[in-house]
């Protein structure tokens, strides 16, 4: 499915991007907002239009909001970390969004959830609220370690490196795996009660 | 809780954590008194306590990785082939992304579609993508997309094709329904494009609404993917009957059966085009699977649903090419068009609502949905053997009356052999396998005993074969079967003949006959050619020495060694360059433990492998094999890893690669290789006593015992006693270990019962028994002389010598030094006995040994030659140039294992310290001894012990 990228928004991206680069911080989260908004349309418009966009991907949701930001604007974002970080944020605010709506239905409610497609992701169906404690867990977490919380976020949501990390953190390698291996039992502390 | 607070907990945990885990316990007793709140200490404990969860725990979530590199595959500005610059991101097809580039050479724009990593490791799929191009760049139609070429970039394969400026139907349909006009029109250039396609063989399989683009007034078929020749008829290609291909909702009713054809186009155009003019969703639709089973259990027809627009010429059309059974559609697009031209009002045909094909249908579709629950929904089944299958090659029957001929049999495996993908079942395994099934295991299989033994190899696939004469040529008749859930239940068959006309051709017919069974079993055209020598380049081009080369393998397969050499060494008067032959003959000489007649042989068959007179995957092996046997680790590992890369489904190549990592000290790492090994090979000799002194070297005695019992249900008793003596001497249960080598002694034959005599000794000498040890020995050089194992003999003769100098008979030690150097002059002997001598005060005796070292260039030998002068300096008392050169010789082998030899110079040389050091290494190191026990001091462990601080 060819995707059209709507002229007006392309001209908002490249605008966000001359922020970001300009040192605005608030750009970044209206490019997040505003991939969201997008790729959230997307998702549902996929779930529309064909049987076989009866599922969600997650992985097509990635590719989407990679060329959003790439393509045909005249600014490259060049730091590649900084995009999968923003994408990190994106998906896990989709995959939350379904998580939501998800477990919603499952107790009744009429919401429609999207689907996410098998064997792309492993989303067991009957996981999705552990998935959404992770979320919670790491808002929480936030409060008092907001890089630990982004670390934990660029990573299960991105895939991301301890290299990646680092640059995008501005910190050295060892501080990230530090973090990460704190980060990591507190949330297995948390979530294992 | 506050950052700050936080903080310390972080301080604190990282803390305890640096601490070995046997102190854990202390250290975080010691953090938490530091900490002032109860409830920061309680969050201390819970932290430690949930600081180690399993590796799995918040691993990235599937496919995001491979998400974000995709993306980065292919970018505005990037330049493919030196030719192709992309300029953007168009979208995503089924397979991967699609961009437009522009092609600098012939100065005109271009569509690029990439494969997407998921799917460009699938040699399947890949081939699909191949077979797109192929086979659709033979269309040339204006409603067919043209597709240019295919290429690689940065490992991503991707097509060239015409670019369109156009929407799908789905996006046009989104905008509003079609007008009549526009719809006939389409509806026209659909069935024309079809045409041009069907009429070169190809049909379409996969006809969707987004596979057709609408260029202005132009209707564009996309993605001829999964197309295929009308003709074929191989009896291994997609359209096997169980194969579905294609999106479910579009394809025609004896697709989902599996049996699609050129038919099933005109049915998922027909349905395309209704969707198209009624403009309603694909789920209200009665077409796929919900829409046939509604057919079928009779709820209203298409027909209605057409708007009163469609001409009664169309709509017959359609309805003709809607037919569940593909006989009563229109036989050809040809056909569909003159329905349109010539309108013929519809003949009234009765109908009964439950015809044979319905029921045929309800029944397939039910199946179908069936497996759509139970199995993962992937529309692709595949035929081809699993990759890491095995094939066994049942020797060729050879009636053609000439003898020369009966090693056809060698020169097939061989050529088959060259696989990546698939492994050849090795014919040494018969007389095992013969044994399990039948009292004598002499007599030579039947076909169904054949079969019988394919199935308990669990081998994916038989093949028999036999040479004929036909008139002056000859005839090669070949038959495949893939094995089913039993031995007469073969899920598949396949026979091919070839033909060749005189005696030279022979080679030729072997060659075809190779790539056929390895393209039968599923290894694309590509994969074939890229593994694919001449048969007569990767054995001999003489008949003659291939003859003999068989009997002699043959001879040697049943232990007859020694009668085995004068035939091999006549095949190769016949063809010197015999690359197999002279490799086979080094492993001959090696396993007679004559080393320097081995790497003499080793030698000359790299040279003539270097003539391209060997298979890439057999060339491999014999470099990096002949690099580990002279212990010359930094040339063998990365041979073995581009073996490894290669051939990934090469279990020696695997394993070398994990003796080559536990050779080179990297333990975890070789370990672990061998576990993976096993668990994806199975068990086996060399694999699990891999893993075995893996998990020695790793001081995990319980686990090698686990495994020796897996290497005893596999018939290797013996080794598995001798591993389980290893075992119990580590875990320092001395009484079990003798008690398990005494057995294996008495239960083992030949070699095997040898080496337990020296295990034997080595034991008593760990515990101190010297005398004991040494009494050992005598006994066991005597039996190992009375046999004629002379390596074996010379090798315990230098060790009991070590021990008669340690108790102080200088004399006699020497004596026995020099006789063991003179009766087996290899390089491990001449090195021990060199040393012995040294140590007893015989410098110039050593010397002249010393003298008759003139092997091998390579690290190993480097090291030993400077081993040996190191101990002759300090035999004569300059300690700490002998020092000096000793720790060069360390340093010249690359190994981290503590050196005895260096040990004791530290300790003449009065560094007492450094001595301490290394000895109280090699006291604790319990696989010191058991790793390598033929290249260790009897008793070399204990006296490490016994030296003072």
């Amino acid at each position: 499915m060819p995707v059209e990228i709507n002229a007006e928004n392309r001209g908002e991206v490249s605008q966000i991007l001359e922020q970001i680069q300009n040192g605005d911080p608030s750009a970044e989260q209206r490019l997040v907002n505003l991939l969201y908004g997008d790729l959230r349309r997307m998702a549902a418009h996929q779930l529309k239009s064909e049987r076989s966009g009866h599922t969600l991907q997650p992985t097509a949701l990635v590719h989407e909001a990679y060329f959003r930001i790439f393509t045909g604007t005249p600014l490259q974002v060049h730091n590649r970390s900084h995009f999968m970080a923003l994408a990190a944020q994106v998906i896990r605010r989709i995959l939350v969004d379904y998580a939501r709506t998800r477990t919603r239905t499952k107790r009744g409610g009429k919401d429609n959830p999207i689907p996410l497609s098998e064997g792309r992701l492993i989303f067991d169906e009957n996981r999705v609220g552990e998935f959404l404690f992770v979320h919670e867990a790491l808002e929480r977490l936030r409060d008092w370690a907001p890089r630990q919380s982004e670390i934990v976020e660029m990573r299960f949501f991105g895939g991301m490196s301890e290299a990646e990390m680092a640059a995008r953190l501005k910190v050295s390698e060892r501080t990230v795996k530090r973090d990460w291996a704190m980060a990591r039992a507190w949330l297995h502390a948390e979530l294992t009660v | 809780m506050t950052p700050q607070q936080w903080r310390k907990l972080q301080d604190s945990f990282e803390e305890v954590l640096r601490s070995p885990r046997a102190e854990r316990q202390f250290a975080l007793e010691t953090a938490e008194a530091a900490l002032e709140d109860e409830s920061l200490r309680q969050e201390l404990r819970r932290l430690v306590e949930h600081a180690e969860p399993q590796a799995d725990f918040l691993r990235p979530l599937e496919g995001i990785r491979e998400a974000m590199e995709q993306g980065r595959s292919l970018e505005p500005g990037d330049v493919l082939a030196d030719r192709f610059e992309i300029v953007r991101f168009i979208g995503r097809g089924g397979m991967g992304a699609v961009f437009e580039a522009f092609d600098r050479k012939l100065q005109e724009p271009v569509a690029i579609k990439t494969i997407a990593p998921e799917f460009a490791h699938d040699p399947i799929l890949l081939e699909r993508f191949q077979r797109e191009v192929q086979l659709a760049r033979r269309i040339t139609h204006p409603n067919v997309c043209r597709i240019h070429d295919f290429g690689e970039h940065n490992g991503t394969p991707y097509l060239t094709m015409e670019l369109l400026d156009g929407v799908t139907l789905p996006e046009s349909l989104e905008r509003g329904a079609l007008e009549i006009e526009d719809w006939e029109r389409m509806a026209l250039q659909l069935f024309e494009g079809l045409r041009a396609a069907h009429e070169v063989g190809i049909f379409h399989r996969d006809l969707k609404p987004s596979n057709l683009m609408l260029v202005g007034p132009k209707l564009v078929i996309l993605d001829f993917g999964l197309a295929r020749p009308v003709e074929s008829n191989r009896s291994n290609d997609f359209s096997r009957p169980g194969m579905i291909l294609g999106t479910p909702d579009w394809m025609a009713p004896e697709q989902l059966l599996g049996e699609g054809n050129h038919k099933s186009d005109l049915y998922s155009a027909a349905l395309v085009l209704v969707h198209a003019i009624t403009g309603t969703p694909a789920a209200n639709h009665r077409h796929g699977i919900a829409g046939v089973v509604s057919r079928v259990v009779g709820v209203t027809d298409i027909a209605e649903q057409l708007p009163a627009s469609v001409s009664p010429a169309w709509r017959r059309a359609l309805l003709s090419c809607l037919e569940l059974d593909p006989k009563l559609r229109p036989a050809s697009t040809d056909d569909v068009l003159k329905l349109i031209d010539e309108y013929q009002p519809p003949p009234a045909k009765p109908k009964s609502p439950w015809s044979w094909w319905d029921w045929r249908i309800a029944f397939g579709i039910l199946f179908f949905a069936l497996a759509l629950l139970i199995v993962v929904p992937r529309y692709l089944v595949r035929p081809e053997l699993k990759s890491d299958s095995t094939i066994l090659m049942v020797p060729t029957m050879n009636v053609t009356g000439a003898r020369i001929f009966d090693a056809i049999g060698t020169v097939m495996n061989t050529s088959v052999a060259q696989s990546a993908r698939f492994n050849v079942w090795q014919p040494e395994r018969l007389p095992g396998v013969l044994r399990s099934m039948r009292e004598d295991s002499s007599a030579k299989p039947t076909t169904s005993e054949w079969r019988e033994v394919a199935f308990r190899e669990r081998a994916g696939m038989i093949c028999f074969s036999t040479l004929s004469p036909i008139g002056s040529g000859f005839s090669l008749a070949v038959e495949c079967e893939q094995t089913g859930s039993t031995p007469t239940s073969p899920l598949s068959k396949s026979h091919r003949e070839f033909r060749a006309t005189d005696t030279n051709g022979v080679y030729g017919l072997v060659h075809e006959a190779g790539a056929w069974i390895r393209s039968e079993a599923g290894e694309g055209a590509t994969e074939v050619s890229a593994n694919n020598r001449a048969p007569q380049d990767i054995t001999s081009p003489s008949w003659e020495a291939l003859d003999l080369f068989e009997q002699a393998r043959s001879l040697s397969q049943s232990q007859r060694f020694t009668d085995a050499i004068p035939l091999l060494e006549r095949a190769l008067q016949k063809d010197p360059q015999f690359a197999m032959g002279l490799m086979t003959m080094a492993d001959l000489a090696n396993g007679l433990g004559e080393s320097e007649k081995g790497f003499a042989y080793w030698r000359k068959a790299i040279e003539a492998a270097k003539e391209q007179r060997l298979s890439n995957r057999e060339g491999l092996s014999i470099e990096s094999r002949y690099a580990l046997e002279i212990r010359d680790y930094a040339t063998a590992e990365p041979m073995l890893r581009e073996w490894v890369r290669s051939f990934p489904n090469d279990r020696q190549a695997v394993q070398y690669l994990g003796a080559c990592l536990l050779s080179t000290g990297r333990y975890e790492e070789g370990t672990e290789l061998a576990h993976a090994a096993q668990e994806r090979f199975g068990p086996s000799t060399f694999g699990t006593s891999l893993l075995i002194r893996g998990l020695g070297a790793l001081n995990r005695p319980a686990e090698m015992d686990e495994q020796s019992k897996l290497l005893e249900k596999i018939g290797a008793k013996t080794l598995a006693l001798r591993f389980r003596g290893m075992a119990a001497a580590m875990r320092g249960d001395y009484e079990r270990a003798e008690s398990l080598f005494r057995e294996l002694e008495s239960l083992a034959e030949g070699d095997e019962s040898s080496r337990a005599r020296g295990l034997l000794a080595h034991l008593v000498a760990d515990q101190g028994r010297l005398k004991e040890a040494g009494d050992l020995l005598d006994r066991a050089i005597a039996m190992d002389r009375s046999a004629g194992r002379i390596a074996f003999a010379a090798r315990k003769l230098v060790a009991a010598a070590y021990l008669e100098g340690e108790a102080g008979r200088r004399t006699q030690a020497g004596a026995m030094a020099e006789d063991a150097a003179a009766q087996d002059p290899s390089p491990y002997v001449i090195v021990d006995a060199v040393s012995v001598l040294a140590r007893n005060g015989y410098a110039r005796e050593a010397e002249r040994v010393m003298s008759k070292f003139t092997f091998e260039r390579g690290p190993y030998f480097d090291a030993s030659r400077l081993r040996m002068n190191g101990e002759i300096l300090i035999s004569r008392g300059r300690f700490q140039e002998g020092v000096a050169v000793l720790e060069n010789a360390v340093r010249t082998l690359g190994t981290h294992r503590p050196q005895e030899f260096l040990a004791r110079a530290l300790d003449l040389a009065g560094q007492h310290d450094r001595a301490y050091m290394l000895y109280q290494r090699i006291a604790k190191d319990r696989w010191y001894i058991w790793g390598s026990p033929e290249s260790v001091w009897p008793g070399t462990r204990y006296r490490a012990e016994a030296y003072p601080r």
